[in-house]
């Protein structure tokens, strides 16, 4: 019989204490594991999703609130701008393209964005495509006769059960507006994916207020300047000027990241004071064990098994309850990460839960060495076990 | 046993001196000013062949992060003055005061628009146009970003007082 054999026997030999120290283990290392694949993926959704256009023009306010409500569609729309600000942006010799876009209202929850085609124009300096999984993109129709036909995202159309050529509305008022599907997206893997996209005439007739305004309104433009390094004086101009704010998204993206890391700090702290609680627990049952066992120990030491080999034992038992709640914790928190994904996917979000990192065979060796580290001392105990005082008459 | 003392010794202050060898070595990269960078322009986009001669060679410039690219901080712009302060304290730069940086892996920075950091990097001077990031004058490739430390703090009797005549 190897020490690993007798280990495991002695583990099966109290298995319903073993299985929940493994338990224990395993919920710790899930909570760790879940925790870093959830934030990592956060970012990763954020960075993912960000429009690949370098400047967000809006109407004063917050810029976190544009970027989030315009890009991420995740809050609401800030006031509205002139379409003027549009064609004024069109015409300045620094932009190379500028994307009007208007959102408000939504259709069980996916969110109407309305644009024209340049918002799904492939350039050579876009990351993200778009392809038609059916139908064909809306029509740029002209103000005065809008067309109602809308594009939807992919899970826009997975979740509303919409196909083409079904009409649709939302709320007793717009029952005179019906849109029409004419075409649906493929995954792009950004918000996208949640957004009912139409023409602006449609979105203008639909609105009441709108309908009546001589200057149409916009929610915000999107715009690529021809050269990087005329960002900074686009983006002061827009801002000095009364009317509008220009924000860079990454800019705001890494204010949130800035927020996300003091949030991450916070829950490393807590994640350090769970292991250090599960260690505690893994060295409570392994005490516990072996104090219990000492006339075993005792037994096997009058039979001839030497003092390494009954340290052997203990540090294997430590190691194998380590391994098992480790790799159990490892399957649980991806697991845990795979739940939580589609409760962030209602947000916006995207996160992978099947994405291995590559630090987590680290993880696993680091919790089988501190789950070790715990059966150190009563391995030791075990170890210093006298026969003749352990196999001494217990009445 | 005092051959093995010494071994032992000798290799342990090789442990210790080793790190301490780059750090050296780093503090040899140039700097580079913008105000270097503007005297370097000539006409129709042209540079001098003194800035040129850096090109190929590790460089370090300090300035503000404009993230004009993607939010991993792979491409960014790097700036005398900075983008996101609108009302302080000078008028944005353009084309000629504008470092086009790009890092290999994802920044992780505490990013902060009014804060200067120093760029570490193969530098490029002259026009180039590439498809994704439009034309730029002057590159650094294969940039990591480090936090600068501040200006010389003056005592007040070295530096004059605003407005004041010399």
């Amino acid at each position: 019989m190897t020490i690993l054999t007798v280990a495991l026997k002695y583990l099966r030999g109290r298995l319903v204490a073993s299985t929940l120290t493994a338990v224990s283990i395993a919920l710790g290392v899930s909570l760790v594991v879940a925790s870093v694949l959830l934030a990592g993926g956060i970012k990763e959704g954020f960075i993912a999703g960000a429009t690949d256009y370098n400047l967000v023009v809006g109407a004063k306010g917050s810029p976190t609130q544009l970027v989030l409500s315009v890009v991420f569609r995740m809050d609401l729309a800030t006031p509205n701008i002139e379409y003027t600000a549009y064609r004024d942006l069109q015409q300045d010799p620094r932009v190379e393209t500028a994307v009007p876009i208007a959102v408000g209202d939504a259709y069980r929850g996916f969110r109407y964005v309305a644009t024209n085609s340049a918002y799904f124009a492939a350039f050579p300096w876009r990351r993200k495509t778009f392809a038609l999984a059916a139908g064909k993109f809306f029509a740029d129709d002209p103000p005065s006769d809008p067309t109602y036909e809308a594009l939807l995202g992919a899970e826009a159309a997975r979740s509303t059960g919409l196909q083409i050529g079904d009409r649709f509305y939302e709320g007793e008022e717009m029952a005179e507006y019906p849109l029409t599907v004419v075409g649906i997206l493929r995954p792009t893997h950004s918000a996208d994916d949640r957004a009912i996209f139409f023409s602006l005439p449609s979105y203008w007739g639909m609105n009441e207020v709108a309908r009546g305004m001589a200057v149409k309104p916009l929610t915000a433009v999107l715009i690529r300047p021809k050269r990087m390094s005329d960002l900074p004086s686009l983006h002061r101009a827009l801002n000095v000027a009364p009317e509008t704010q220009a924000v860079l998204p990454s800019g705001v993206l890494l204010t949130i990241f800035n927020m996300m890391a003091v949030a991450e700090d916070v829950l490393k702290m807590i994640l350090a004071i769970v292991g250090a609680i599960v260690l505690l627990y893994v060295f409570v049952s392994m005490y516990s064990a072996t104090m219990e066992r000492r006339r075993e120990i005792a037994t096997m030491r009058a039979l001839g098994a030497r003092r390494a080999t009954v340290l052997g034992i203990v540090l294997a038992e430590s190691a194998a309850l380590a391994a098992a709640g480790g790799l159990g914790g490892i399957v649980g928190g991806h697991a845990v990460a795979y739940l939580a994904r589609s409760l962030l996917g209602s947000s916006g979000l995207v996160t992978n839960p099947f994405l291995f990192d590559v630090l987590e065979p680290a993880v696993l060796a680091g919790v089988i060495l501190l789950g070790t580290v715990a059966g150190l001392l009563p391995a030791v105990l075990a170890y210093r076990t006298e026969v003749a005082e352990n196999l001494a008459p217990l009445s | 046993m005092i051959r093995e003392f010494r071994t032992w010794l000798v290799a342990g202050l090789l442990v210790i001196v080793m790190p301490a060898v780059p750090l050296a070595g780093s503090e040899e990269i140039p700097r580079l000013t913008f105000a270097q960078l503007v005297d370097s322009i000539r006409a129709d986009s042209g540079v001098t062949e003194n800035i040129k001669s850096y090109n190929g060679k590790e460089v370090a410039i300090q300035g503000f992060i404009v993230p004009a690219g993607p939010p991993d901080l792979s491409f960014f712009l790097l700036s005398r003055v900075s983008a996101l302060g609108n009302y302080c304290c000078e008028a944005p730069v353009g084309q000629d005061e504008t470092v086009y940086v790009f890092t290999v892996k994802e920044v992780n920075i505490t990013y902060d628009p009014l804060r200067i950091f120093k760029i570490v990097g193969v530098f490029e001077a002259g026009m180039r146009a590439d498809a994704t990031n439009g034309p730029s004058l002057f590159r650094v490739r294969n940039a990591r970003v480090e936090e600068a430390l501040g200006a010389k703090i003056f005592k007040t009797e070295e530096f004059p007082a605003p407005g004041s005549k010399p």
